[in-house]
C-alpha cells in the first residue's frame, strides 16, 4: 500500500500492471511516464486551476496524478457535456482533454495539489467540494483498513463512472494505492459485465446496476464470481441485496457517504436481524441536529462538524437507520440531483417565467417539471418540451432531466404563497393537457 | 427462433417501458441513435429496455453477444434483433 502522496515515487514493479485494457495490462512504467508528461505541462506556471476533462479512465488517472504532482487544483467535471465543460473552463488556467503523446517527462515527485469535485448543491448553483491529498489519502487508507484484507491483488472493475467521488476513490485512487489494477472500461451492460467477471474482480457498482443486472442475466450460470461487491450512491433495496447474497455468500458491502463527507458508514444486508442498520466507519463521530439530521465529524469530512441533509434514527449500539432527505436534492439512480439547480436553469430560458421541479415516485422515480410560460407566440407542447429538454441537456446528464412536463397558467401556490410538494405532485396525476 | 414485430410495436414498447410520456411513436426515428441523441436516454434506460425485451420476447439479453450495443443502437436494429433471436411474446 502506497500513500497517495507517494503514488509516483513508491516501490512498484515497472512491469506490474497499473490498469487493464480488456485483458491487456498497462504498466506502472507507462502510468508514471504519462503522469510525468502531464506534470511537465506549462512548467513556468505553478499551481493554478486545471480542468481534467478526460473521459477515458487511463487519461483521467494519469492526468490526475500528473496535475497533482504539479501542485495544481484539479477541477473534476460532474459530466463531460459541452456546456458543463465550457462553464468550468472559465476561470481555469488550463484544460487537459487527453494525455500528451510526446514531450518532456517530469521526474516523479510527491503529489501536492488538491482535487475539486462538483456536486449538486442545495441552492440553485452547483457546488464545488475541495479535497487535498492528505484527506483523499485518509479516505483510501480507511477503505483499505476496513475492506481491503480479503481483496488480495484482484483487479477492480466498475459499473460507475470515474469522475464522481465514489468512482474516483473506489475505481481509481484506492486500486492505484493498493496495487490492484483497475479496468479501464466500465462494465455496466451484460456483455462487458460477463467479460469483467472472468477476471474475478472487485466489483464497484451502484444500486442502479445491482438491481437490474440479475434481471438481465442469470448470475448463477456465470462461471466466475467477484471477490467482493461494493455499492454506493444510494441504498440498495433489501430484496436486491438478498438476491445478490444467494449468489455471493458474502453479500454486497454498501457504503454511505457524500462528496463532502467521504465515507460515513457501511452495511452488509442479509437475513440476519439488524443487518439493515448502518455501522459508522471507525474514524467518524456521529451526532444529530434537532431536526434529526445526521452530523458527522471526521478528519476526512473537514475541520467543522458536517451536517448531512439525511435524517437518521440511532440504536443504543450506535448503529443507525436512514430516514430520508431533509432538503430539495433527490437521488435518481444514485445520482444526486438538485431540484433548485434545475429550476434555476429552466428559469434562465427566454420562454420561461417560473419553473418548479418535483420528484415523482413510482416503479421508476422520475422528475416532473411544471413550467409557467412568459406571454408569447403559441407553441405546441412538443415544441416546448423539445426546446426545454434541449436547453437542459447541455448541462445535465440524461438521468437528471425531467421526463414529465406540465405547463400550467400559474404554479399551484396556497393562500400564503407557498408551493407545496403535494400541490405540485397533483398536477402530474392528471394526464398532460394537450396544447 | 425469431419473431417479426413492426417498428411501431418496438416504439410503443420503448415508450411504455421507459415511461416517456412526452414522446409519441412518430417522434422516434427508425434509424437514428436511441441512446446518444434527442430522446435523452442513458445506459440505465438501455438496461431497462433489455429487461423488457427479455421478458416479452425471451431474449437472452445478448450477454454472450459482443455486438449487444449494436443491437440497441436504433429502432431498426432492435427490430432486426428480435426478428433473429426473439421467442414467442407473452410469458
Amino acid at each position: 500500500m502506497l500513500a497517495l502522496r507517494d503514488l509516483l515515487l513508491g516501490e512498484r514493479g515497472a512491469a506490474s500492471p497499473a490498469a487493464l485494457a480488456g485483458n491487456l495490462p498497462r504498466s506502472w512504467a507507462a502510468f508514471r511516464r504519462d503522469a510525468g508528461r502531464v506534470a511537465a505541462l506549462a512548467p513556468g506556471a505553478t499551481g493554478g486551476r486545471w480542468l481534467l476533462a478526460c473521459e477515458e479512465a487511463w487519461d483521467f488517472a494519469a492526468g490526475l496524478a500528473g496535475l497533482l504532482q504539479a501542485g495544481r487544483t484539479v477541477v473534476v467535471p460532474p459530466n463531460f457535456l459541452p456546456a458543463t465543460l465550457a462553464r468550468l473552463a472559465i476561470g481555469a488556467d488550463g484544460v487537459l482533454r487527453a494525455l500528451p503523446e510526446a514531450g518532456p517527462v517530469r521526474a516523479p515527485g510527491p503529489l501536492t495539489g488538491t482535487v475539486e469535485f462538483q456536486t449538486a448543491g442545495t441552492t440553485g448553483e452547483p457546488k464545488a467540494v475541495t479535497k487535498d491529498v492528505p484527506r483523499l489519502d485518509a479516505e483510501v487508507a480507511m477503505l483499505e483498513a476496513c475492506f481491503g484484507g480479503p481483496l488480495g491483488p484482484a483487479p477492480v472493475a466498475a459499473t460507475v463512472p470515474h469522475q464522481h467521488i465514489y468512482g474516483c476513490l473506489f475505481r481509481i485512487l484506492w486500486p492505484l494505492a493498493a496495487g490492484r489494477p483497475f479496468l479501464l472500461e466500465a462494465c455496466g451492460d451484460p456483455g462487458s459485465f460477463r467479460a469483467a467477471l472472468a477476471l474475478a474482480p472487485v466489483l464497484v457498482s451502484s444500486p442502479a446496476h445491482l438491481a437490474r443486472l440479475p434481471e438481465l442475466m442469470d448470475l448463477r450460470t456465470l462461471p466466475h464470481q467477484p471477490v467482493a461487491v461494493f455499492s454506493s450512491g444510494g441504498p440498495l433495496g433489501r430484496a436486491e441485496a438478498l438476491a445478490w447474497r444467494q449468489w455471493l455468500p458474502a453479500g454486497v458491502v454498501e457504503v454511505y457517504g457524500s462528496t463532502e463527507s467521504g465515507g460515513i458508514a457501511w452495511r452488509r444486508q442479509g437475513e440476519a436481524p439488524g443487518s439493515e442498520l448502518w455501522t459508522p466507519l471507525p474514524d467518524c463521530e456521529l451526532a444529530q441536529d434537532d431536526d434529526g439530521a445526521l452530523v458527522v465529524r471526521s478528519f476526512r469530512a473537514g475541520p467543522a462538524p458536517l451536517r448531512m441533509e439525511d435524517a437518521a434514527a440511532f440504536t443504543p449500539e450506535g448503529t443507525f437507520r436512514l430516514l430520508g432527505r431533509l432538503d430539495r436534492t433527490v437521488k435518481l439512480e444514485g445520482k444526486r440531483v438538485s431540484l433548485p439547480e434545475l429550476e434555476t436553469a429552466l428559469a434562465a430560458h427566454p420562454w420561461v417565467a417560473r419553473a418548479a421541479v418535483i420528484l415523482l415516485e413510482g416503479p421508476r422515480p422520475a422528475l416532473g417539471a411544471a413550467v409557467v410560460l412568459k406571454p408569447g407566440p403559441a407553441r405546441s407542447r412538443a415544441e416546448l418540451v423539445a426546446a426545454l429538454r434541449g436547453h437542459l441537456a447541455g448541462q445535465f446528464e440524461p438521468v437528471g432531466l425531467p421526463r414529465r412536463w406540465r405547463f400550467p397558467e400559474a404554479l399551484p401556490e396556497d393562500g400564503r404563497g407557498k408551493l407545496t410538494a403535494q400541490a405540485l405532485a397533483a398536477l402530474f396525476r392528471r394526464p398532460g393537457a394537450r396544447r | 427462433m425469431g419473431i417479426a414485430i413492426t417498428a411501431q410495436e418496438m416504439k410503443e414498447l420503448i415508450i411504455e417501458t421507459l415511461g416517456l410520456e412526452e414522446i409519441t411513436p412518430e417522434g422516434i426515428p427508425d434509424d437514428q441513435p436511441l441512446f446518444a441523441g434527442g430522446l435523452g436516454l442513458d445506459s440505465i434506460d438501455a438496461l431497462e429496455l433489455g429487461i423488457a425485451l427479455r421478458k416479452r420476447y425471451q431474449l437472452q439479453s445478448s450477454g454472450q453477444d459482443p455486438a449487444s450495443r449494436e443491437h440497441f443502437r436504433t429502432v431498426n436494429t432492435l427490430v432486426a434483433f428480435v426478428a433473429e433471436h426473439g421467442g414467442a411474446p407473452g410469458a
